[in-house]
């Protein structure tokens, strides 16, 4: 075990220094509004990868894909959440092209739907929106307090509060330029510790020959690429990612930040070739830690660190430690600034607040109070897999008809709210997690199917798809797509730093 | 029918030449950025 001053010193001046970076390189950049929130075609394709790869890759990486290696299905498991992670990137390519097209000044998605559809669908999605990010951002904020709890014996609501603060300071006051800024400087730390740590684990466990040997005697479904229940999971951790991913606002920021369609595309689609190799990794060792005896029922959720904190040497502890910091410093900057960034937008929108100044003070009082709310719930250790299936697949049923929005002139709002809700019924009879307060209805308990998550997260996404292609194809409005560029404003307004240089985060 | 543990050493490996080499390819983007800047 890393002694507990080691891990919190080390801690501290990792988030030190990542923070000072971030604050320097603001200074001067944030002179709008727009510089805090979008940082329109302001960054290249090496600053738009990175900071995908380091939004996206969380602290979740060393939790969920090693869980689903020790007692989801072993390696087909892991492939499918490694596959999983991946499509969303690239599902991005055309829609975030297309969205670029038809709103240049846009900053949300939530924003297209508003105008696209109406206050109703907006609704819908501002709520499954925000509280995806919300429960990301509380799971990376649970992560690495149990992360530091475990490998160190540091106390909770220690680790939470001082990541929680040293993250929020310079995202409230850099916004998205210093989250752009910082996430490049993480992924270029956490890639090659990620491949060295993971290269000495591996080499600590007797090389790839005796992890493969230890696995075949112990379970050889854990290798078996055709076992049914790591199929499965593999399929509905596709539909339960791509959901909530189309709907996570700090995608859809880089969409706009990224200097054009072209920097889009291969950023997009670099950073989708470089999430499956992390994911795969990171998913090996839930099926070493199962190969190798250390996984019970109660512990499948830490089973990356099973391996790490029982069979490794110290020197590839301290080198997690450091991963795990950097990995939560990037994705919750990204998570925190979206969320303010979404109801800022929202609210500058609806003509709640109007002039750029308050705008900005707003955004950065958002910023703070979310930033409280997921400390708060990071110290508490809860288990935030639930919130986080149950996030997804709400998300799974209400992606498609916004996507489908994006391209068909006579859906309608009536059309996309009819998919969102059939979706949301069908997954929500199926979903386990959900069936204690499902069977409470008088009269709904004996008349759903039996619980699996499979069924759920497909019949979520499939019905949902299906209802908005009956709306697309009897629909008669024709919306008009023009009216999008016309009706959204930039709030480009010069504020108190208007002399100061552009917010650009070049590469 | 398990992997074979030629395949499963090419997956490990394979892995983490790929995390090695996107960090290259970042790198190498980001040092021409500035020499051409």
């Amino acid at each position: 075990m890393v002694s507990q001053t080691v891990a919190l010193v080390s801690t501290v001046a990792t988030l030190a220094v990542v923070t000072v970076a971030g604050l320097r390189y603001a200074r001067g950049r944030v002179g709008t509004v727009e510089d805090l929130l979008t940082a329109r075609n302001s960054t290249g394709t090496a600053a738009t990868t990175a900071t995908l790869i380091a939004s996206t890759m969380g602290a979740w990486i060393l939790f969920s894909p090693a869980e689903a290696g020790a007692a989801f299905g072993g390696i087909t498991a892991v492939l499918g959440y490694a596959i999983g992670s991946a499509i969303p990137l690239l599902l991005f390519v055309p829609v975030g092209r297309r969205i670029r097209e038809l709103m240049p000044t846009g900053h949300s998605l939530t924003e297209f739907v508003l105008v696209r559809f109406g206050p109703a669908m907006y609704l819908v999605v501002l709520v499954v929106s925000v509280f995806y990010m919300f429960i990301f951002l509380a799971a990376e904020m649970t992560a690495i307090a149990g992360s530091l709890e475990l490998i160190a014996g540091v106390p909770a609501w220690q680790t939470a509060t001082v990541v929680g603060l040293f993250v929020l300071v310079y995202t409230a006051y850099g916004g998205l330029v210093a989250s752009i800024f910082t996430d490049t400087i993480q992924t270029l730390v956490i890639l090659p510790l990620l491949a060295v740590g993971f290269g000495a684990a591996v080499v600590s466990l007797g090389g790839t020959d005796a992890i493969y040997s230890t696995a075949m005697s112990t379970d050889p479904t854990l290798l078996d690429p055709g076992f049914r229940p790591g199929l499965e999971f593999g399929l509905y951790v596709v539909f339960a990612v791509l959901g909530a991913n189309m709907l996570n606002q700090g995608l859809w920021q880089r969409v706009y930040a990224a200097d054009g369609a072209s920097t889009l595309s291969r950023s997009f689609t670099a950073a989708a070739l470089t999430v499956v190799p992390m994911v795969l990794l990171a998913g090996l060792f839930g099926v070493a830690a199962s190969g190798l005896g250390l996984v019970t029922p109660e512990t499948q959720s830490v089973a990356f660190f099973l391996v790490v904190t029982e069979v490794l040497p110290e020197t590839v502890a301290f080198i997690v430690v450091l991963l795990v910091v950097l990995l939560v410093m990037s994705s919750a900057d990204t998570m925190l600034n979206a969320i303010s960034s979404l109801v800022t937008v929202d609210l500058a929108r609806l003509g709640v607040v109007e002039d750029g100044e308050s705008l900005r003070l707003v955004g950065r009082g958002l910023t703070v109070a979310v930033a409280l709310g997921a400390i708060a719930i990071g110290a508490q250790g809860y288990s935030v897999l639930q919130l986080f299936l149950t996030a997804d697949l709400l998300a799974a049923a209400v992606f498609v008809p916004i996507m489908w929005g994006l391209y068909a002139e006579g859906l309608t709002e009536r059309g996309a709210l009819a998919g969102s809700l059939a979706g949301l019924v069908v997954g929500i009879a199926y979903f386990p997690m959900l069936r204690g307060i499902v069977t409470l209805i008088p009269g709904v308990g004996g008349l759903l199917p039996e619980p699996a998550f499979l069924p759920a997260f497909l019949g979520a996404t499939g019905v949902s798809a299906l209802v908005t292609g009956l709306a697309v194809a009897v629909g008669s409005a024709g919306f008009e797509f023009g009216s999008l560029s016309t009706e959204l404003r930039s709030f480009d307004e010069p504020a108190a730093e208007e002399s100061a240089p552009t917010g650009e985060v070049s590469d | 029918m398990a992997l074979g543990p030629t395949l499963f050493a090419v997956i490990v490996w394979g892995s983490i030449g790929s995390v090695l080499a996107a960090f290259g390819y970042l790198s190498w983007l980001l040092v021409t950025v500035r020499r051409t800047s």
